[in-house]
């Protein structure tokens, strides 16, 4: 049996998060753990210590933020 | 010999140049430009992943951590206080620092800062616990306003970004200085060349910060050298004290016990 569908918007691009119900679900299934970014949903900063509690739902607006230069 | 050091934001440093990451070249020049520069502060920004190129922030990470300097990361691009406010929480969880380079633009032609919006983006980010560096125009008024407001350090442009056209008022510049004394400036923006630097150190500048002005330099790592020097030399200058200009010349050479033929008042 497969999951319902959860169309959220992952950097601009539309993507089924159906098993993903945490901001760490989504980094741990994107391959992302141990970069350096940052999470923001629905354009609210979410911590790394609040990753886990964190709930993904569809429609959500995820943005991961890294680093690059700057003057 | 080397100038005083001073503090920002209750951090003491040495060199009075903050540095910009952008537009080099190459990596390795840009890593070695920095190292010349003898700079403790550069500045860094964010920017959303693209799906084909995930990795680049964690390359440029590593390099800036090999640097170990303070970061000061900016909010470059932002045109309202919405945008400028959340890319600056979003820079203090990534860099983990409460220092921000406030950009708020208000033209895109000269990207010249908005004031009352800069106003606007300094309060709420105080009240967040921020510590703002507004970059912002010359003038007086906006200036002792955005101090009012808290900030200890402002950075006022000396030209529009990327221009490399020196200090195009001097005067509004000076006046800053006079009239706030206790507050830490630094020219943001617009110096070209090394004699733009020391300009603004002789007239009692505590810093600079550049970007671009090295980094399109023909060869940025010698260019950093000389801005070092420059800035240097700007403030030795500064503390120790120009002489005053005179309309009339003076001679250098002691006319004492000259005979009196050879004396022309």
């Amino acid at each position: 049996m497969t999951s319902k569908q959860q169309i959220i918007e992952l950097n601009g691009e539309s993507i089924d998060a159906a098993d993903m119900s945490s901001v760490a679900d989504l980094i741990e299934q994107k391959n992302m753990t141990g970069g350096r970014f940052v999470v923001v949903v629905n354009d609210e900063v979410v911590p790394k210590s609040s990753w886990a509690q964190t709930s993904i739902n569809a429609g959500d607006k995820v943005d991961i933020m890294s680093p690059i230069s700057g003057g | 010999m080397k100038a005083s050091n001073w503090t920002v934001y209750g951090q003491e440093l040495g060199s009075r140049l903050f540095i910009g990451t952008a537009l080099y070249p190459s990596p390795k020049v840009m890593m070695d430009t920095i190292r010349a520069s003898r700079a403790e502060v550069i500045t860094v920004s964010l920017r959303r992943q693209t799906p084909t190129d995930s990795k680049s922030g964690d390359k440029f990470w590593q390099m800036i951590e090999e640097l170990d300097c303070h970061l000061l990361p900016n909010t470059a691009g932002c045109y309202s206080v919405k945008e400028a406010v959340k890319t600056a929480h979003m820079a203090r969880e990534l860099f983990d620092t409460d220092w921000v380079k406030l950009e708020v633009m208000g033209d895109s032609y000269n990207l010249q800062p908005d004031p009352f919006m800069l106003v606007e983006a300094t309060k709420i980010l105080i009240e967040d616990g921020f510590k703002v560096f507004p970059y912002t125009t010359d003038d007086l008024v906006l200036c002792q306003k955005l101090a009012e407001l808290g900030c200890e350090v402002l950075m006022p442009w000396g030209a529009p970004i990327g221009t490399g056209q020196g200090l195009l008022n001097p005067y509004a510049l000076k006046t800053l200085r006079e009239r706030l004394p206790e507050l830490t400036l630094l020219v943001d923006a617009g110096i070209g060349k090394p004699s733009d630097a020391v300009q603004a150190m002789e007239l009692g500048f505590d810093g600079i910060l550049l970007n671009t002005a090295v980094a399109e330099a023909l060869e940025p790592e010698t260019m950093a050298y000389a801005f070092a020097d420059a800035i240097n030399a700007g403030r030795l200058a500064y503390e120790a004290g120009v002489m005053p200009k005179r309309d009339n010349a003076k001679p250098s050479t002691p006319t004492l016990d000259q005979p009196i033929w050879q004396q022309h008042g």
